[in-house]
């Protein structure tokens, strides 16, 4: 009923069209003026319509905006695009910096302290799809991707951030939005460059970086090379947590039992060192023929655990004394994405065919993955080697194919249409434990034995199984589990899965007069793993006046359950363990979108332009999966509204200072109010050129709303042990309140015939200490408040080889 | 004009048709520390009194995880389940863990055991709660009264009521001991058990959680009365819009 009437909104929408008076929009190739004809006076050259730097690479067919070349101003949805040059002259690190300042958007929010370092949309955490060069990089076990260092921000063209449904043109994950991040090629380097940099500051300790990059033409230009390495190091962040966690609760027995609490504050260790390395190329043949492959490498430490224990405890030496022991999650993980594309113009450009076959392949590696550390406790054993589990994804893969094309039809009508197909892999997924509650191995009863617990078959953290694979039984269930010694085993973290998807799509810009456009679509979706989806929008782009526009929007988008909603081994004798659901269905958006935009003042004195935009949505989501007492499900639906707006004034000298944010309200039909994300988040920036343009100062700034996180009072519950036992009534709704984080920095330009440009930048100057609200809002005991990092400083030089 | 009041309600209309409706309910924490094991043929409801009128907020059966879901004591810890309980199931179904609440408060640190704690949630707006009490139903019973209360927690915001009086009524009653005196050896014993550091102490005030302390019902004097757990509320509000 919902879907039809927005739906009949839309149609009404396209009904009220009116006509306007206004010049026809100029062709991007079309930008020389007619000659007049002889004895008349030469017409007045119309001003071009289509900003410079509001303009898409005119050389590929697809792009996010309306996979299809369009400005921001006019693109069928609520758009940001973020220039190589803006990330150079902002000191952005990573593209959840980016992110952190684009309206509507949350980027950079911890998950399991810090195991993932995600953005949201709306307020909304893993609603993302991520792109590079438009093949889908969002990681199928969790709908997710962390946007760290993962992806070094110096091979980064562009990236086009869709704020809203996108799933007609984009298919999975754009359910909230759609981050398209569009790699350089060899028009955006001509020879050599090298770029080297190091800084400091409990932020980011003793950091590192260097960059390599070539571009160029070989072969008279029939080939064109861009290619990259990248090296990224530091030794982490300080990271304060307010009260260490002893012993938490794990989802078996009872999801909702006793913590246990040291009420002393802890801050982590001088870490050791992570690293992150990346190779990047592209290669174009011929101008039709594109190969691009990123190949990325990270070791990363982390002395928190994903539940907040601070992994400082301490062993029993041979003397009997304690000594401290200090552990380390490790994770190795890597992505690969290659992408083989051909793409030509056909019929005077009025056809448009690009093929791409892509594959792209995640891997996963956290050994150790600690929950607790080694604490040595008289009277407790089962803390003295601590809770340790070792994770690994070795194959996650997704490869396939996309067709899309375009073809000009007549004067009024541009259809976009194309499909999918790809196959998603998962294999050996594991997880390793160590024995800690008692399990029942039938064929290692042994009836003559004295011991009952041996007549039985029942080995528990006292007394360990014999290595090898043994039948554990699990109710009415027999798992096999690998066991080595010392109660050490290993068995199935996620089931072996393949999913099989398809999709079909067609979309039409119908122009009916020279100002308005209108473009329907439709997509469906099909898969072995779940019911078809189709997918509806309508959009209506309105030139009102000279550069105002009006857009209003019904887009829709979804989102596939995880693997890990779906295929996590429920026959699990480790105490880390969750439900799947394996008939999980896929979660639906629809979003409702309204943006009125504006190039006003233009060439005003010392003002260049100003761009306006302001937007509201209202989204809706429906069959949202979560998980409930350790059972993932379909579950409730979700109301979002939200506002955004942004403002740009750019002035002679290149100068610019800009301002931008989003107030957002969501309500849940189980939880109510979702409250662990701002309401309020303002963001800006500016930055002047000094000294001829030599010099220029930058800052950028995001205040951060208060925001809510629920989870256990650390200084409640009754004494035990000298610890805090906290029992599931002391629960607390925490208030993190706002914070403001500032970043400012220079670059020194032009130096060395304008080969050298040397930069220091200083991030979040006034060195707030904030926190991360539990990712999903529910009081899973796991959390408190997760610490975020405080001020760190870098500088680096940067050199070009013509 | 007529053409933009079109385009509005067709946007009013798109708008009110999606809103979610708004939900305010409630988290319901409880640990149970003193509670009977269901006898066959009845089952626990919990009641929040609201404006006056009492509304069940949850129904559950304590079972033993041993004697009454048939799992090995060998296999696991010996601990009450606090499991949802729905007309007509029966008791296989009853143990499954798609329906564990919970557990009854349990330490025991030769075996490890750390349990207790119970969750349920509720669309029920417990914002105005005053009260909340614990009865025992008979199965199968449709009398949506109360049979019979056996537990009550006066709620309060962020500090159980109870626990000022109980301080003071252990306080009055300390100072009738005089534990020095050696004709009086209970007086040192009692003194030693129930004063001094052993006198309730205050929960710390919670933003955004109401609190109440379970009493056992009946008691003639609130001074006497026993203690069988902890119930918090967390309604869904947002308090965090500025």
């Amino acid at each position: 009923m919902r879907r039809a009437l927005s739906i009949a909104a839309a149609v009404v929408l396209w009904c009220s069209a009116a006509r306007a008076q206004l010049p026809e929009l100029t062709p991007l190739e079309d930008d020389t003026p007619d000659a007049p004809a002889e004895g008349t006076a030469a017409p007045p050259v119309e001003a071009p319509v289509i900003l410079e730097e509001f303009e898409v690479d005119e050389r590929t067919v697809v792009l996010s905006a309306a996979r299809t070349r369009t400005t921001i101003q006019e693109a069928p949805g609520i758009i940001t695009v973020v220039t190589a040059e803006q990330i150079r002259q902002r000191g952005y690190r990573t593209v959840n910096d980016v992110l952190r300042s684009v309206p509507g958007f949350e980027g950079g929010r911890f998950e399991g302290n810090g195991w993932f370092d995600e953005a949201t949309a709306r307020g909304q955490p893993r609603t993302l799809l991520i792109l590079i060069n438009g093949v889908n990089v969002t990681e199928s076990r969790s709908n997710s991707l962390s946007l760290d260092r993962k992806i070094p921000v110096e091979i980064i063209k562009r990236i086009e951030v869709t704020s809203g449904p996108g799933g007609v043109l984009w298919g999975s994950n754009a359910l909230l939005g759609v981050v398209n991040i569009i790699l350089k090629d060899s028009a955006d380097l001509d020879g050599l460059l090298v770029s080297a940099g190091g800084g400091h500051g409990p932020g980011a300790q003793a950091a590192g970086k260097g960059h390599v990059a070539y571009g160029g033409e070989l072969l008279g230009g029939k080939l064109r090379l861009f290619t990259a390495l990248d090296y990224y190091t530091d030794k982490g962040a300080e990271l304060e947590v307010d009260a260490r966690k002893v012993l938490g609760v794990l989802p078996e027995p009872a999801p909702d039992g006793k913590t246990v609490y040291e009420n002393t504050p802890g801050l982590t260790d001088f870490n050791s060192r992570d690293y992150w390395v990346s190779h990047t190329l592209v290669l174009t043949l011929f101008d039709t023929v594109t190969l691009d492959w990123f190949l990325q490498y990270e070791q990363d430490h982390r002395q928190i655990a994903t539940g907040g224990a601070l992994l400082e405890g301490s062993r029993r030496a041979a003397d009997g004394s304690l000594v401290p022991a200090v552990e380390e999650t490790l994770g190795n993980d890597s992505i690969q994405v290659v992408g083989l594309n051909w793409r030509d113009r056909f019929f005077d450009d009025d056809m448009g065919l690009s093929v791409k076959l892509h594959g792209t392949r995640f891997s996963v590696d956290e050994q150790p993955f600690w929950a607790f550390p080694p604490r040595a406790i008289d009277g407790v054993s089962a803390l003295e080697d601590g809770v340790r589990i070792d994770l690994e994804i070795g194959q996650l893969f997704r490869y396939g194919a996309n067709v899309d094309a375009d073809v000009q039809l007549g004067r009024d009508h541009h259809l976009v249409f194309g499909g999918e197909l790809f196959q998603e892999r998962l294999r050996d997924g594991r997880r390793g434990d160590r024995l800690r509650q008692p399990v029942l191995i039938p064929g290692l009863a042994d009836p003559e034995a004295e011991d009952p617990l041996a007549q039985k078959g029942i080995y528990n953290a006292q007394r360990c199984p014999p290595p090898g694979t043994h039948e554990v039984a699990l109710g009415d269930d027999r798992v096999a589990v690998d066991f080595a010694g010392g109660c050490q085993f290993e068995e199935r973290l996620l089931r072996d899965t393949d999913r099989a998807v398809g999709a079909l799509y067609l979309s039409d810009e119908w122009k009916p007069l020279r100002t308005v456009a209108l473009q329907p679509g439709v997509r469906l979706q099909l898969s072995d793993s779940y019911d078809p989806v189709t997918l509806y929008s309508a959009a209506l782009v309105w030139n009102l006046v000279d550069k105002v526009f009006l857009k209003l929007n019904y887009a829709e988008g979804f989102r596939p359950p995880s693997f890990e909603s779906t295929r996590i081994n429920d026959l699990s004798i480790s105490t880390v363990s969750f439900e799947s659901d394996s008939s999980l269905q896929p979660e639906l958006s629809q979003a409702t979108e309204a943006e009125l935009n504006a190039v006003v003042l233009e060439d005003l004195g010392v003002l260049r332009r100003i761009y306006l935009r302001g937007d509201y949505a209202y989204t809706l989501l429906t069959d949202v999966i979560r998980n409930v007492n350790g059972q993932f499900a379909n579950s409730g639906e979700r109301g979002i509204h939200s506002v955004e707006f942004f403002a740009r004034a750019d002035f002679r000298g290149d100068h610019e200072l800009w301002f931008g944010g989003h107030f957002t309200h969501a309500e849940d039909s189980v939880f109510g109010p979702v409250r662990n994300f701002p309401n309020w988040v303002f963001t800006g920036g500016g930055r002047v050129l000094l000294f001829d343009k030599y010099l220029e100062l930058s800052t950028v700034f995001t205040w951060v709303g208060p925001q809510e996180d629920i989870n256990r009072a650390a200084d409640g519950g009754v004494p035990l042990l000298g610890f805090n036992a906290v029992d599931a009534v002391d629960v607390e709704v925490n208030r993190i309140d706002p914070y403001l984080l500032l970043n400012a920095g220079f670059r020194v330009l032009r130096l060395w015939e304008d080969r050298l440009e040397i930069s220091a930048f200083a991030y979040n100057l006034l060195g707030q200490r904030r926190y991360d609200p539990d990712f999903f809002f529910d009081d899973r005991v796991i959390s408190r408040p997760q610490p975020r990092e405080t001020w760190s400083a870098f500088g680096q030089a940067t050199v070009r080889f013509f | 004009m007529v053409r933009a009041l079109t385009l509005l309600s067709a946007i009013t209309l798109g708008l009110v048709a999606g809103c979610v409706d708004i939900y305010r309910g409630a988290i319901v924490q409880f640990n149970l520390r003193r509670i009977d094991r269901s006898a066959p043929g009845e089952h626990y409801t919990l009641f929040a009194v609201v404006n006056g009128g009492a509304v069940p907020i949850a129904a559950f059966k304590v079972l033993s995880a041993a004697r009454d879901c048939g799992q090995d004591p060998d296999l696991v810890a010996d601990v009450d389940l606090v499991q949802r309980y729905d007309d007509g199931a029966d008791r296989a179904t009853l143990c499954g863990t798609d329906r564990r609440l919970g557990l009854v408060d349990k330490i025991d640190l030769a075996t490890a055991t750390l349990a207790g704690g119970v969750k349920v949630t509720t669309d029920v707006d417990l914002r105005d709660a005053t009260s909340v009490f614990l009865s025992i139903e008979p199965d199968g019973d449709r009398d949506p009264a109360p049979d019979r209360v056996v537990m009550r927690a006066e709620i309060g915001d962020g500090v159980a009521p109870y626990r000022p009086q109980a301080i003071e009524c252990r306080r009055d009653f300390c100072a009738t001991l005089d534990p020095d005196d050696p004709e009086k050896p209970n007086d040192a014993m009692l003194f030693e058990q129930l004063c001094g550091d052993n006198i309730p102490t205050m929960p710390r005030a919670r933003r955004g959680v109401r609190k109440g302390v379970l009493l056992r019902l009946p008691y003639a004097d609130i001074c006497a009365a026993v203690e069988a757990g902890e119930i918090a509320i967390v309604p869904a509000e947002d308090d965090t819009f500025l």
